[in-house]
């Protein structure tokens, strides 16, 4: 393997990692803060693709594109918290896990209904097409530097969100230990929604970014999702700073990992070592050391 | 003088649901007959994933515990069929016992692992093990890898009677749901079903009996992926088809629907689930191509606002 | 007791709602047409939906005489719903034949309960080499090409072009495998690598990386649908568009994906049995309407499927709507006495196709839409290659 090819598959790990931190944010903080499963995440992530297909096919600018589709997705998250999720904080896992299944069905034959089943397409504005020559030897996709430096954006607001304002305070000291909110005098289900419709933008943003590269269709987001749950076990549940090195790590443990593993066991197996890598991660780390690498211990 | 009266009224309840259900169950013999090749697999398919849903009621209902990598052990059921079938191996009394013992020893290296954690991390740690044997059947090149292969050899019971015939399939699937129901049901009521069922409320107390509930656990998680696998092998003789899109966490959350549906802790409720489950889904599918759609929001509607599934709603039983 | 009655009622309800809708079957001839609309394939099934309306729209419905009742099922791209929804179709709608299916995994799975089931079925997309060979029946008519025949020839011109190092890359699935091998036929070069990746594996990155660090200088690629749609623009993102020549067949780019694929998909060469430009009247005709209900070219899919539905018309019409006289049936069929769209039509032996292979151009018109241009006849009214292995005669 040639240093070239090497380094960029680095960068398409990262890439990788940054779009399941995007997604593992959310599910780390719904899980600390709420101690809420959602299966639907991955069709928050469609639906942001959908939404920007949708924008960026009505207005002309598509800055102005993005800012629309964020827009609906807070409103539709936001609706969707105050009318079914919030039923669910009290109840026990298996409903959770069985009714935001049922939401993800709704929302994955929802779109459907809307679109039709024809797969969409984002047309990028042409500055972002093509590759950046980065070295004399070595040019990149353009699109996809964007994305990671729009992930890394997200996460640098977030950081910011987190430890600087007041309701980023609330949320880390409810993410580390629940019982504080209450203790903390906070009005509780401001904070739950906050954090619901801001773990639905950030998936959202995700799928916002992949749709160009990809083809817009239901159940996009699904593949993403489960390995977010990897992303999440791996990097300790209800830990920020685990999301982040987590979902780098195992970005980069898929792509490179798709690349030696056949070499070293052969065709066969290691094509499917390459898929289930990461899965096998997830068990070890559950079955040795359940708080992950950051995580606190659940009860 | 209450106290009799409740006991009666109890005794009379289990007394009317023993009636229901057996009037179901010949209703679902009579059935085949009618010789409609389109019912009567409808029965089969219901046989087939009552089964997956009884055992897995075993380890949601009974266990306290969520499983959302069940479809693995069904998909080895499903597997052991075609691939002993590739061998040539295609008679009855070899191939479910074979299914049976492969997903024993499979269940029983998932549960030894997963048992020792609870909640969150055990609907985790169930999902990745059944990932990982999702792939190890897609990756699976000589069986047809993600597109699976056709069963080659339907599972025969003897000369000129085998799974293809749609009557022999829904009456031996119709017998296997009845014998692991029974089975479960006896386990269930027997000393050994009570550690279990003290152990999901308090286990606290267990110990403080001198008993260690994992081995228990562990023992009925195995058992629950064998009988799980058997109803793999009739959906393989379902289809005449075996492919890993039954091993999919969908699959999976489609089991668990199933039994909060009928109602999770009740054998029978599950049952009742798997049966709505395929029914809602023919009837909503001849009315719209949507029918995803509203099966998705029965099951949320379900969850919200009610409190227990049909076999609670029919004679106040279980969750 | 209430209870008992009321479960029972409800029961009730439930199966005469399954049974009303075998109550309501009449006597015409049901067409169960059976398409890939969801699933990763799913761009194939719902061009084939669009050519088999404009045949409904020139047919009016009716075969001759004999009114159409459409039966449509979702084979969503994978072998086993296929498999239960041609369960459904014989089953429970009981049709009198069957057409469509998008893939050749479901092809793999669904041609085998059709024939069992002694009913006819009319494929509408490539074929299969095994359904072509050893394992032809008299119940399967393939109207629209054995996947080799699609590609037949690529080879020879890749070479003729000058590429010395071939890069191999499609979707892990039976046609993948045909196409890539069809596609080595006749090449002279070396071969440098072979690659197949999932049908759902959508972003193609590393493999593209490969392929640059490859030392590649020409790429064979065979990717339908969506699937083609992601590689291309991808491709293009990767700054590889003319730098490495992309040969494939009209899977990977044709007027379905234009427009998602935009000008990186110019100048690329692309095989087919059929395109929008072939010359004769009828495709003109289709072509014409086409445009008018949808606003683009038709892609091969609708083609084949418009094919289909006239090859079954002139069957239907010949035995007066009489389907039960099977051996009148397939006599008729075999025949295929209508006029194609895609010029010369034959049946072989094995119930494929004898036919033409267009080798194509990806161009720009002056009102900067794309279009595939003919560049040559790479195969004339030729036959598959696995005709001798199959028994009939």
């Amino acid at each position: 393997m040639s240093l070239g090819l090497f380094i960029e598959q680095v960068f398409n790990g990262l890439q990788l990692g940054m779009i399941l931190f995007l997604m593992a944010v959310g599910v780390t903080l719904t899980f600390g803060v709420m101690n809420l499963i959602n299966l639907a995440h991955g069709s928050m992530l469609m639906i942001g693709a959908f939404l920007i297909a949708f924008a960026a096919s009505t207005v002309h600018s598509f800055g102005l594109a993005i800012l629309l589709a964020m827009v609906m997705v807070f409103a539709l998250s936001w609706f969707i918290e105050k009318v079914l999720v919030k039923h669910l904080y009290a109840k026990t896992h298996l409903d959770q896990v069985l009714a935001s299944f049922g939401l993800s069905i709704v929302l994955n034959d929802g779109v459907i209904m809307i679109w039709g089943r024809e797969p969409l397409y984002v047309n990028l504005p042409s500055w972002l097409e093509g590759p950046v020559q980065l070295t004399p030897t070595f040019s990149y996709p353009l699109y996809r530097l964007v994305i990671t430096g729009v992930a890394i954006l997200a996460g640098l607001v977030l950081w910011y969100l987190l430890t600087k304002t007041r309701l980023g305070m609330q949320i880390r000291a409810g993410a580390e230990k629940r019982e504080m909110i209450g203790a903390l005098g906070v009005n509780i289900n401001f904070l739950f929604t906050a954090v619901f419709a801001m773990s639905a933008i950030l998936a959202a943003l995700g799928g916002v970014m992949l749709g160009p590269m990809i083809s817009v269709q239901s159940g996009m987001g699904d593949p993403l999702l489960i390995l977010s749950l990897a992303v999440v076990v791996i990097g300790g549940i209800g830990s920020l700073k685990g999301a982040l090195y987590a979902a780098l790590l195992v970005g980069l443990v898929d792509t490179l990992g798709r690349m030696v593993w056949p070499s070293l066991l052969g065709a066969l197996v290691g094509n499917i070592v390459s898929n289930a890598a990461i899965y096998i991660l997830m068990a070890l780390v559950i079955a040795i050391r359940p708080s992950g690498l950051f995580g606190r211990q659940l009860q | 003088m209450t106290g009799a009266h409740v006991i009666k009224q109890s005794e009379a309840k289990n007394l009317r649901l023993t009636l229901t259900f057996c009037a179901i169950f010949i209703l679902a013999l009579l059935v085949p007959m009618l010789e409609q090749v389109y019912y009567t697999k409808l029965i089969a398919r219901i046989s087939v994933f009552a089964i997956a849903a009884v055992s897995l009621d075993l380890i949601v209902g009974f266990s306290g515990r969520v499983s959302l990598g069940h479809a693995a052990f069904f998909g080895i059921g499903v597997y052991s069929a075609g691939i002993l079938a590739q061998f040539g191996i295609a008679q009855i009394w070899l191939v479910m016992p074979i299914a049976f013992l492969v997903a024993g020893l499979i269940g029983c290296f998932i549960g030894a692992i997963s048992l020792r954690t609870s909640g969150l991390y055990f609907i985790f740690i169930t999902l990745a093990f059944s990932q990982m044997i999702f792939f190890i059947a897609q990756g699976l090149r000589m069986y047809g890898g993600d597109d699976g292969f056709r069963l080659p050899a339907a599972t025969v019971w003897f000369e000129g009677v085998d799974l293809s015939q749609a009557k022999v399939l829904a009456y031996t699937m119709l017998g296997v749901l009845l014998a692991v129901t029974y089975v479960a049901h006896r386990i269930m009521s027997s000393n050994f079903g009570q550690v279990i069922i003290a152990s999901r409320d308090n286990s606290r107390k267990v110990n403080s009996l001198g008993l260690q509930p994992y081995p228990y656990q562990l023992t009925l998680f195995t058992l629950s992926a064998c009988m799980c696998a058997l109803g793999g092998v009739g959906f393989a003789n379902l289809n005449e088809y075996v492919s890993p899109a039954s091993i999919s966490w969908v699959q999976s959350g489609e089991f668990l629907f199933m039994v909060i549906l009928g109602s999770a802790g009740t054998l029978l409720g599950p049952i009742l689930g798997a049966a709505a489950f395929v029914t809602l889904e023919q009837i909503l599918s001849a009315w719209t191509e949507y029918w995803m759609f509203y099966l998705g929001v029965i099951l949320m509607l379900r969850v919200l606002f009610l409190k227990t599934g049909l076999l609670g709603l029919i004679s106040k039983q279980g969750a | 007791m209430k209870r008992i009655l009321k479960t029972g009622v409800i029961s009730a309800a439930l199966l005469m709602l399954l049974g009303l809708n075998q109550v309501l079957a009449d006597t015409k001839l049901k067409v169960g047409f059976i398409s890939a609309q969801s699933g990763p394939l799913n761009v194939l099934g719902l061009e084939q939906k669009r050519g088999f309306e404009i045949a409904m729209d020139h047919l009016g419905g009716k075969f001759g005489q004999t009114q159409i009742e459409v039966v449509a099922a979702d084979s969503k791209g994978n072998p086993s719903a296929t498999v239960q929804e041609i369960s459904r179709l014989i089953d429970k709608e009981k049709v009198d034949v069957i057409v469509g299916l998008s893939a050749s995994n479901e092809l793999v799975a669904g041609v085998k309960p059709i024939v069992d089931a002694k009913i006819f079925f009319i494929g509408m997309n490539g074929g299969v080499a095994m359904n072509a060979g050893e394992q032809c029946s008299p119940y399967y008519f393939n109207a629209a090409f054995q996947n080799a025949q699609l590609t037949t020839g690529m080879g020879a011109f890749m070479t003729k072009q000058g590429v010395k190092k071939l890069y191999l890359i499609g979707a892990d699935f039976e046609a993948g495998y045909e196409h890539t091998d069809a596609a080595k036929t006749g090449f002279k070069g070396e071969i440098v690598a072979s690659q197949f990746t999932p049908l759902t594996q959508l972003d193609f990155a590393a493999d593209i990386a490969k392929i640059r660090a490859s030392g590649a200088d020409g790429v064979f690629a065979f990717y339908p649908g969506g699937l083609g749609i992601a590689f291309m623009r991808q491709w293009a993102q990767a700054g590889l568009v003319g730098k490495i020549p992309v040969f494939s067949n009209i899977a990977l780019t044709e007027p379905t994906a234009f427009q998602a694929q935009g000008k990186s998909v110019l100048g690329t060469y692309v095989s087919a049995t059929y395109f929008a430009g072939i010359d004769n009247a009828v495709n003109k005709r289709f072509v014409q309407d086409f445009k008018t209900k949808f606003g683009r070219d038709p892609a091969s899919y609708a083609g084949l499927a418009y094919d289909a539905m006239m090859l079954l018309d002139s069957a239907v019409k010949e035995v007066k709507g009489n389907v039960k006289d099977q051996t009148a049936f397939r006599a008729a069929l075999k025949k295929a006495n209508f006029q194609s769209v895609r010029g010369p039509f034959a049946f072989n032996t094995n119930n494929h196709p004898i036919e033409n292979t267009y080798l194509t151009v990806v161009d720009e018109r002056a009102d900067g839409t794309l279009y595939l241009k003919q560049v040559a006849i790479i195969a004339e009214k030729s036959p598959d290659e696995f005709a001798k292995k199959c028994p009939l005669k």
